[in-house]
């Protein structure tokens, strides 16, 4: 299990990600993530995300019918949503890389 | 032609009914806790819409508002504030004296209803006696007006602000402290209208003091229109 911790600086990322590639609404995006094996993301934890991510431009949102119940809020990615989510990625390889080093090192040697 | 914030309002009463007796306490909760941060009130009823309709979503999945945001409302409701634009001072001045131009207008008008001149008036022209349009504001009524606007917006503060916390709102400290405020003021509130409640502060033509109270209540609306932005 992830933990909420490591969870917080990432989560931005991964539904950017998820929003990049389809419109989707907030319950969609949190069985998305259960599907790649985020668990326990509610739409409660998304909620707050999504909102700073449209204060922030980097996502557009618009209600639409949906089949059952109220309307849904549907979110688009916008091109600035995009750079973000670039620059999200180059950082986590960046921080991959260096983890990954460091424990396969484990503190034996110099990392040069 | 209803603005934004008016039709947002009133779609959110719609979908408001529809939330189950179950959900139907914390979700007010959330809202009124909502209510007490600083933030526009169109966004405050942007996030009662997007609430909404995430409670409804889970409901009709069998879910529970439990289930969409778990068990720690407060801190939910935190981050939602946290990731809105605050009000700028401009606004949160604007809220304040629409508010109180608003309390102003409905006391002052009740004050004018049951005031003796105005019975008087009243009594002259049923029973076609000579009218003297004038009334008398006493310095018990200001006083009163004053510290029931004061005291209804220390009230609102802390039940709003107060509304998540969880095992009661106040420890005994806190209940203490704010029996005595509240007593305290109320006593006061007697002893000076019962000194000077009598005493009048002003004389005024009762065209006039509606005109004023009238006055208020333009700038309430105004005030009102403003804050849609």
């Amino acid at each position: 299990m992830i933990s909420s911790q490591m969870l917080k600086g990432m989560l931005e990322g991964c539904i950017l990600k998820i929003i990049s590639s389809k419109q989707t609404y907030g319950y969609e995006i949190s069985e998305e993530l259960k599907k790649y094996g985020f668990e326990k993301i509610s739409e409660g934890t998304i909620y707050p995300i999504l909102l700073r991510l449209e204060r922030n431009n980097a996502i557009t949102a618009e209600y639409r019918e949906s089949p059952n119940g109220p309307k849904r809020k549907y979110f688009s990615i916008t091109p600035l949503g995009r750079k973000e989510l670039q620059d999200f990625f180059l950082s986590w390889t960046e921080l991959y890389n260096a983890i990954n080093l460091l424990f396969e090192i484990g503190g034996r040697g110099n990392a040069q | 032609m209803r603005s934004k914030l008016e039709e947002l309002r009133r779609l959110n009463n719609i979908l408001d009914e529809q939330i189950n007796e179950d959900n139907q306490p914390i979700f007010t909760d959330m809202i009124c806790y909502i209510r007490s941060a600083d933030i526009s009130e169109l966004n405050q009823e942007m996030v009662r819409r997007d609430l909404s309709e995430m409670i409804l979503s889970a409901q009709s999945r069998g879910d529970s508002i439990r289930d969409v945001i778990g068990e720690d409302f407060k801190g939910f409701c935190d981050e939602v504030i946290s990731n809105l634009p605050p009000k700028t001072t401009k606004e949160k001045w604007i809220d304040r004296l629409d508010i109180i131009c608003f309390c102003v207008s409905i006391l002052g008008g009740i004050n004018i209803v049951l005031s003796q001149g105005f019975l008087k008036i009243i009594s002259n022209i049923i029973s076609k006696q000579a009218i003297n349009y004038n009334i008398d504001i006493s310095v018990g009524t200001m006083i009163s007006i004053v510290v029931i606007i004061a005291l209804s917006f220390l009230i609102v503060n802390r039940i709003t602000k107060n509304a998540l916390d969880q095992g009661g709102t106040l420890n005994i400290k806190e209940k203490v402290m704010a029996a005595m405020a509240v007593g305290t003021a109320l006593t006061v509130l007697i002893i000076i209208s019962l000194k000077f409640g009598r005493q009048t502060l002003v004389s005024v033509n009762i065209f006039l003091a509606i005109a004023v109270i009238g006055g208020f209540y333009a700038a309430h609306k105004v005030l009102s229109g403003i804050k849609k932005y």
